[in-house]
C-alpha cells in the first residue's frame, strides 16, 4: 500500500519534470539574431533591474543598507548583451581602476556573489523571506563566470562592480570580451 | 555571554576601520506592538526571537568565522546556534564548526516558510567537518563529516558521511541533490530550480525520510514579470502514517518603492483547514518594516490582526 503510494508520488513527480522539460524548450529560444552584435556591454538601467523586484530583501541588485551607516557598499551594475551564432569559449576581463591606479572595487560573478550575499545579507539565511528568490535571481542573471563556455543565442547578463560606499570618483571601468579566444571587444565607462 | 559578545562586538569594530578584514554584526527580530486580543509580544523572525550574528573575513573572502546567537534578548539566553570557522583552499572550501548548516545543496520552493514541506532538509545541522569543491565550474560537489563532542573512531566519521551535489545548466535552472546521515535523519532528497524564462521559477523538490518512512514533495512557481505584481503558488504532499496535502497561494502589490500590499490564502487537508488574510509592509529607515497584518481562519471562524515592527539592522 505504501510502496504503491510512494510509486504514484514519483509517478507525479516525473510528469512535473517532463512540464518543466518542455518550458525549457520553449525558453532555449534565444535564437541568434544576426542584425545584432556579437556582444553589448551598458551600465544596467533602473527599468532592467526592476525585474527583481523592488524590494531590497528579494532584489539582489539593489545595495545592502544599514540603519546606522546607510548604503554599506555601492553597486555599479553592467549589463552584458551576447548574442553568438555558435557555442564559443567566453573570456571577460574587467577592470575598474582610481587614478592612482589602485583598484576601486571588486567584480563578482554567480557563485561569488551568492557567497557576498551570505555574508552582507542583514538576516539569517533562515530568517529572511525572500533569502531564496534573491539566491535564484543572482543564477539566473548574474555572469557564470569570468571564463565559461556559452551555448549559441541571445543572453542577458549581469555583471556588479561592488565598492565600500561610496565608489572612488573618478573610477576608470574597462571590459575585454574574447570570444573563443579570438574576437576582442572594448567598453570603456568613467564613474564620475 | 555578555564578556563574549562585547569582545567580538570590538573584533568587528577594529575589523570595520581595516581593510584587510571585512566584518558584520546582525541583528534582527521583530515586536508585534498590538495583536487582536490587544496584547504585545515579541515576534519571531524565522530563526529566533532576537537573532545576533557576528561574521568576519579576510578581504578576498578566503578565510572567516560566523557565529550567531538566537533569542538573544531574552534575559536566559546562553546558548550558541551555531559557529565555524572557514578557509577557501584552490580546489577546496574547508569549514569547520558547531551546527553547521550549509544550504549549497538545499532545495528550496519559493515561499519555503507557507507549507510543511518548503525546502530539503540539506546537508548537515550537526557538529564536524565539512568540504566542499570550487574549482568543478557548474558542478559542485559537498561532503560532510560529524565529529562529536563524545569523541570516537576517526573511521566512524565515514559512516556518517552526508553528500552532495549541485549542478547548474547555464540558462536553464539547477538541481541539488543530497545524502543526509550525519543527524542520524537518514534522509535522501532532490530537487530541480527552472528560472529560464524571464520571471518564471519553478521549483519541485522531494525527500524521502528512510528509517522514518516518511516521504515528502511540493512544487512552487513565482512569477514576476507584470510590473509590480509577483504571484505565487505553491503545493506539497507528505505522506508518513498517513497523507497531508497543503495549497498555498500569495499575490504581492508594490505600492510604493517602500510599500507593498499581499494577499493570501492556504488550504491544509489534515483537518481542512482554511486561512486567509493580507497585510501591508511599509519599510523605512534602511532597516525598519511596519507591517498590519489580517486574517480569517475558516475552520475556526476566528480573525487574527496584528501591527508588528520587524527589523534588521547591521553595523
Amino acid at each position: 500500500m505504501k510502496s504503491n503510494i510512494i510509486k504514484n508520488r514519483y509517478i507525479e513527480l516525473f510528469l512535473i519534470l517532463i512540464f518543466i522539460l518542455t518550458l525549457s524548450s520553449c525558453a532555449t529560444a534565444h535564437k541568434y539574431d544576426s542584425n545584432k552584435p556579437f556582444v553589448k556591454i551598458t551600465q544596467a538601467t533602473s527599468t532592467d533591474l526592476r525585474q527583481f523586484g523592488s524590494n531590497p530583501s528579494a532584489n539582489p541588485y539593489i545595495e545592502p543598507k544599514s540603519l546606522f551607516r546607510g548604503k554599506i557598499d555601492e553597486f555599479f551594475i553592467l549589463k552584458i548583451s551576447l548574442n553568438l551564432p555558435k557555442k564559443s569559449k567566453i573570456s571577460i576581463v574587467p577592470r575598474a581602476i582610481r587614478p592612482d591606479g589602485k583598484d576601486s572595487g571588486r567584480f563578482y560573478t554567480r557563485d561569488s556573489f551568492i557567497e557576498y550575499w551570505k555574508f552582507k545579507d542583514v538576516y539569517d539565511e533562515d530568517a529572511n523571506p525572500y533569502g531564496n528568490t534573491k539566491m535564484v535571481a543572482i543564477q539566473r542573471s548574474c555572469l557564470p563566470s569570468f571564463e565559461y563556455m556559452q551555448k549559441a543565442g541571445n543572453f542577458e547578463y549581469y555583471l556588479p562592480l561592488v565598492s565600500p560606499n561610496p565608489i572612488a570618483r573618478p573610477t576608470n571601468v574597462s571590459i575585454d570580451v574574447f570570444i573563443d579566444d579570438v574576437a576582442s571587444f572594448s567598453y570603456i565607462y568613467l564613474i564620475e | 555571554m555578555k564578556k563574549l559578545i562585547v569582545l567580538l562586538l570590538t573584533i568587528a569594530m577594529v575589523g570595520a576601520v581595516s581593510a584587510q578584514v571585512t566584518t558584520s554584526v546582525k541583528l534582527s527580530g521583530g515586536v508585534t506592538l498590538v495583536d487582536q486580543a490587544g496584547n504585545a509580544i515579541f515576534a519571531r523572525d524565522g530563526s529566533g526571537t532576537e537573532t545576533l550574528t557576528f561574521k568576519a573575513a579576510e578581504k578576498d573572502g578566503k578565510y572567516g568565522f560566523s557565529i550567531t546567537y538566537p533569542d538573544v534578548l531574552a534575559l536566559d539566553a546562553t546558548a550558541v546556534s551555531g559557529w565555524n570557522v572557514y578557509y577557501v583552499g584552490d580546489y577546496v572550501k574547508y569549514t569547520l564548526g558547531y551546527k553547521l548548516s550549509n544550504s549549497t545543496f538545499r532545495a528550496s520552493l519559493d515561499q519555503y516558510s507557507k507549507t510543511s514541506f518548503g525546502r530539503l532538509s540539506g546537508i548537515s545541522d550537526a557538529n564536524g567537518i565539512f568540504l566542499q569543491s570550487t574549482t568543478l565550474g557548474d558542478l559542485i560537489v559537498g561532503a560532510f563529516f560529524p565529529v562529536t563532542t563524545a569523541g570516537g573512531p576517526t573511521l566512524d566519521l565515514l559512516k556518517g558521511a552526508d553528500a552532495g551535489v549541485k549542478y547548474t545548466i547555464k540558462d536553464i535552472g539547477f538541481a541539488q541533490a543530497y545524502l543526509n546521515l550525519a543527524t542520524g535523519a537518514n534522509k535522501v532528497g532532490a530537487g530541480f530550480t527552472y528560472n529560464a524564462i524571464k520571471g518564471l521559477t519553478v521549483a519541485a523538490i522531494s525527500e524521502i525520510g528512510i528509517d522514518a518512512k516518511k516521504y515528502s514533495f511540493g512544487v512552487s512557481a513565482n512569477y514576476g514579470g507584470i510590473d509590480k505584481l509577483t504571484i505565487h503558488l505553491q503545493a506539497c504532499d507528505v505522506y508518513a502514517t498517513t497523507n497531508s496535502f497543503e495549497v498555498y497561494g500569495q499575490a504581492d502589490y508594490a505600492l510604493l518603492d517602500n510599500v507593498s500590499a499581499t494577499g493570501w490564502g492556504k488550504f491544509v487537508s489534515t483537518g481542512n483547514v482554511m486561512k486567509v488574510g493580507a497585510f501591508v509592509d511599509y519599510s523605512f529607515a534602511n532597516g525598519l518594516t511596519l507591517e498590519g497584518n489580517g486574517s480569517y481562519d475558516f475552520s475556526t471562524s476566528k480573525l487574527g490582526a496584528d501591527l508588528t515592527i520587524y527589523y534588521g539592522v547591521s553595523f
